[in-house]
């Protein structure tokens, strides 16, 4: 008997990823079964949520069901069309959309070059070369960061929308880990909540890698650069929801547990800053 | 074997300027601790360079400071070249990191777990 689950509008906020984690828990002890997501009442999706999407579309596959999405209005089916959840011709490699694209761990050049032309060959009036540079570097740590942190046996999942009137592109990797409260306990054999293990892992110096290789640091050059370009940082894992903008950190927690961790950027695209003037340090004094 | 100065360049190691991952920055540790071990100086060149994370820097340098010591590190490691501004920035921060990290790896763990909920904050 197929499953069906009803979904509403889907923005970038806690109802939101709650509605997402409440697809993967109605659906994770389901096995061999037709779910079909029902689309009827949907209006609007950020496209870029589309990665925290599959990323809950692929563990639900495991289990050999075959998912639909049902009764999607032509907008929305529009949106998803092109920026490739839904299967189609139609996605696009154009445009002010960054498909839905997936990467195994070990694939970080793959990455690194799939960002590189999409944001190469689309057209933002008013980005200035560093801030492009800090975008590059922001969301090459991101990816980093979830290839070594998340342990995780699914793909890394990428998604972006360029909204021009707005000068802003939203960029979203989701990773179906054992987020970052999973990372802790690994490391410091120790529970923490969700968003304690969010704020702890935004705090400067703090890694949950252990050994020979130091870390902790990529997420804070994100977080630098977000503040700097009065963008947004997103960040939910399992059922913690962080947010800074302006460099005002919000936490909210969520009902369910989303089963990763999805991380989120919002650029202003026309920050006309020079990231490039920060002094360099003294080559003679660098070790 | 007598002491020469070394270069070892990302690019060439990586095959490319997209030095990103942390496996690459194992390939370019490999060859930086086969320097330093045979007594040799070396030099990073930076050319060619036109992506970098800290997770690659890390695991290319950062890891040294685990290996050697931090004075040995600093009278062998010669100055960059072919370094941009935003490549020795992220060295320098990398290289400061880790020698934290390896100061004290136990202590500073154990500060760093009891940092949990304190609201500290980094500061710029």
């Amino acid at each position: 008997m197929p499953v069906i689950l009803p979904l509403t509008d889907l923005n970038t906020n806690p109802g939101s990823f709650d509605q997402i984690s409440s697809i993967y828990h109605q659906c994770k002890n389901v096995f061999d079964e037709q779910i079909e997501v029902d689309l009827g009442t949907v209006r609007w999706i950020d496209a870029h949520l589309s990665a925290a999407i599959m990323c809950v579309v692929t563990k639900i596959q495991k289990n050999r069901n075959v998912i639909t999405f049902t009764n999607s209005s032509p907008r929305v089916a529009d949106i998803l069309r092109r920026n490739g959840l839904f299967q189609s011709n139609l996605r696009s490699e154009t445009g002010t959309v960054i498909p839905l694209t997936w990467f195994g761990a070990d694939q970080g050049i793959d990455y690194s070059n799939f960002i590189r032309r999409h944001l190469n060959r689309m057209k933002f009036p008013k980005m200035t070369e560093s801030l492009r540079g800090k975008i590059y570097e922001g969301l090459d740590e991101v990816f980093m960061n979830a290839s070594i942190h998340s342990n995780s046996s699914t793909s890394i999942f990428a998604c972006g929308q360029f909204f021009p009137k707005y000068e802003r592109i939203d960029f979203s990797i989701t990773d179906g880990g054992i987020g970052i409260s999973g990372a802790f306990k690994q490391t410091f054999s120790r529970d923490i909540s969700a968003l304690d293990a969010i704020e702890w892992a935004m705090t400067d110096g703090n890694t949950t890698r252990v050994g020979d290789i130091p870390g902790g640091l990529g997420l804070k050059i994100l977080r630098r650069f977000i503040r700097l370009n009065s963008g947004r940082f997103i960040v939910v894992s399992r059922d913690g929801y962080w947010t800074e903008q302006n460099g005002i950190a919000e936490k909210r927690q969520l009902s369910l547990d989303f089963p990763g961790t999805v991380v989120t950027i919002e650029v202003n695209t026309a920050d006309p800053k020079s990231y490039d003037l920060v002094p360099a340090p003294n080559p003679q004094d660098l070790w | 074997m007598a002491m020469a100065d070394v270069v070892i360049s990302f690019s060439k190691i990586t095959g490319s300027g997209v030095c990103v991952t942390s496996q690459d920055g194992q390939r370019v540790y490999a060859q930086l601790y086969e320097a330093l071990a045979g007594g040799h100086r070396v030099s990073l060149s930076f050319s060619g360079v036109t992506r970098m994370t800290t997770a690659f820097l890390n695991s290319a340098v950062g890891q040294l400071y685990g290996e050697f010591p931090a004075d040995e590190i600093r009278k062998r490691m010669l100055a960059p070249i072919d370094a941009e501004p935003w490549h020795l920035s992220r060295l320098k921060m990398v290289n400061d990191r880790a020698k934290q990290y390896f100061s004290n790896k136990e202590a500073y763990n154990r500060i760093l777990e009891l940092g949990i909920g304190s609201g500290k904050d980094e500061h710029h």
